[in-house]
């Protein structure tokens, strides 16, 4: 009988493990079916469990391991995928259910990767419908229902990537894939208390994945630790033929050479108003850590970002671009079977928008991402509170969730231009939920991102809190 | 959602076609004409309005603005194409988000670009 401590256990414990032989591979998924099974559904977080081609896939392993034939620090390893990854051996719903009998007679590239690697894919996970593309403002917006944070259930998990962030924190899966077009991967890190890498666009091929926005959308890592989307995210990274965005970036973890520039301390940007009328205990939790910061770093507060209408931009892409993915399913009326009210409507506003004005916003974004290289030229990197509140209550819309909070966020902005962030835990709030610190870095720099989360990890012990699930 | 109210939506008069044809007709021209308004405008950078995969970050409520000409001409076009599927509450709830799309644009048009500013894509043949 495994114990918490093995399903909690970093890649890097399970994995060297599993390579003594001191664990099975074919226990270890059972163990993790098990959860799934019992805790999946209270938590919202899952829609399909695998257990077949799983215990399939661990057998492999377990031959494998036994012959000594270790395929890298994933082999053995349970994980899930949001369901919205293609897989040839389940449906795949979008977490629509006008998709829920969808399927695929191929994997994704990311999907291929992992089991390439040795990983076992045990579960797809839930996700807000569509990845959330029709404007939803509830949490009930999902095939399955509302994802619940671990922490509180009558608090939401977060999207688009409800399930991955609650399976993960959970212990449901060891690690998960989640997917952001604008938000997607920060938000529910921050709202489950997981670690969530949001790659630089066109780091990891989405060939296989749902699109939504083809000029925003990114595949990531969500784990337990910083360390561990480090390792997720060396597998999944690189050129694909068959994304013709993704680019011949490989990213290696742990890293082949130190990654900090030796001869001076990192440059930290603080953005301006993004925690001053955040929650107190976010506010609180953020001042926290940028002492820790300053204590190696050159914290500069108040950092304006470049001055352009980034939710303008960002919101219009994703209307086009999801109203042309989706316009068979908006004209047909289908999106009538969406989950929540306003997912049934918002498609025919996005319908609507000029051609002129997609066109505009995608000609801001070129002086946008040489701004934002010129203040990378100045900073590192850019931090701020993941989220300016904890995870919302189930039973509020989003609009009414928190009233009286207002903060800038750079998650929109940093989509708009592409470039990486990743959120790790930093404290608890209200109702004992988790908050989260957002580090975001230039294009290319997830190996310094890792390098600082880690960092921040070891002298710090948020991410080993675990959820009290019982 | 009622049959009844489908059907009120849907019952479109001729005068009301009209109208909604020659309105379909005067868009196209109405972002040209505001983009040129805005020539001397300075780039400005809005609280985010939307960020549409993951929820929106508390952002202060802006006070509600009557709907614009073009706006509500917009809602018109959406009533065309979509009216006969959505209740009256829907079509007004589209007609809002319309509005909302409208006042976006204008975000969009006040940063200013230059001629060689291309879009930030590339077309391979």
């Amino acid at each position: 009988m495994l114990t918490d401590d093995i399903f909690f256990a970093s890649i890097a414990e399970l994995g060297a493990q599993l390579r003594a032989r001191k664990l099975s591979p074919v226990e270890l998924t059972e163990g993790y079916l098990a959860r799934l099974e019992k805790f999946g559904p209270r938590l919202g977080a899952v829609v399909t469990v695998m257990r077949e081609s799983a215990l399939r896939e661990a057998r492999t392993a377990e031959r494998e391991l036994k012959q000594g034939r270790a395929r890298g620090p994933l082999h053995g390893i349970p994980f899930g995928v949001k369901d919205l990854l293609a897989t040839h051996d389940a449906p795949t719903t979008w977490g629509a259910t006008p998709y829920k009998d969808q399927r695929f007679d191929y994997d994704a590239t990311v999907v291929k990767r992992l089991r390439d690697a040795g990983a076992i894919l045990v579960a797809k996970l839930a996700m807000v419908e569509l990845a959330g593309g029709m404007g939803y403002s509830h949490a009930e917006a999902s095939l399955t229902g509302a994802g619940r944070t671990p922490w509180n259930t009558d608090y939401w998990s977060g999207g688009s990537s409800s399930g991955p962030g609650a399976a993960v924190a959970a212990a449901l899966v060891a690690f998960a894939i989640g997917s952001e077009t604008s938000g997607s991967i920060i938000t529910p890190a921050a709202f489950c208390g997981v670690s969530g890498l949001r790659p630089t666009y066109g780091r990891v091929s989405r060939h296989g994945a749902m699109a939504l926005a083809w000029t925003l959308d990114k595949l990531g890592p969500m784990c337990r630790s910083a360390a561990d989307c480090g390792y997720v995210l060396a597998a999944i990274a690189g050129y694909d033929a068959l994304d013709p965005t993704s680019h011949n970036r490989p990213f290696r973890y742990p890293p082949p050479v130190p990654v900090r520039p030796p001869r001076r301390k990192l440059r930290v940007a603080v953005l301006k108003d993004s925690f001053e009328k955040a929650q107190k205990e976010v506010r609180d939790n953020f001042l926290a850590s940028l002492e820790w910061l300053k204590q190696t770093t050159q914290v500069t507060m108040d950092v304006k970002l470049p001055d352009f209408p980034y939710g303008a931009v960002v919101g219009t892409i994703v209307d086009a671009e999801g109203a042309s993915a989706f316009r068979d399913l908006i004209e047909s009326g289908r999106v009538k079977d969406l989950a929540v009210p306003e997912d049934r409507i918002g498609g025919y506003a996005m319908m609507l928008v000029p051609a002129v004005d997609y066109i505009h916003a995608m000609r801001l974004r070129a002086p946008m991402r040489r701004a934002w290289a010129d203040m990378f030229k100045q900073y590192d990197l850019l931090v701020a509170p993941s989220r300016a509140t904890v995870a919302n209550p189930l039973n509020k819309s989003f609009g009414e969730a928190w009233p009286g909070v207002s903060a800038a966020s750079p998650i929109g902005a940093a989509n708009a231009v592409g470039v990486p962030a990743i959120s790790v835990p930093n404290g608890f709030g209200v109702e004992g939920l988790p908050t989260g610190l957002q580090l975001v870095g230039p294009a290319w720099s997830e190996d310094l991102l890792v390098d600082v989360a880690v960092r921040y990890q070891q002298a710090t012990d948020w991410h080993k809190r675990r959820p009290p699930l019982a | 959602m009622s049959k009844q109210s489908r059907a009120r939506v849907s019952t479109v008069d001729p005068a009301r076609r009209r109208f909604t044809k020659a309105v379909a007709s005067a868009i196209a021209a109405a972002p040209l004409v505001a983009a040129g308004i805005a020539d001397g405008a300075h780039a400005q950078t809005p609280p985010a309005t939307k960020e549409p995969a993951a929820p929106p970050n508390p952002q202060p409520t802006p006070t509600p603005q009557p709907p614009s000409p073009v706006a509500e001409a917009y809602g018109e076009v959406a009533r065309a194409r979509f009216g006969e599927r959505l209740t009256a509450d829907e079509l007004t709830r589209v007609r809002r988000s319309v509005a909302g799309k409208v006042a976006r644009g204008d975000a969009l048009r006040n940063a200013k670009l230059q001629n060689g500013d291309e879009p930030d894509f590339i077309f391979n043949a």
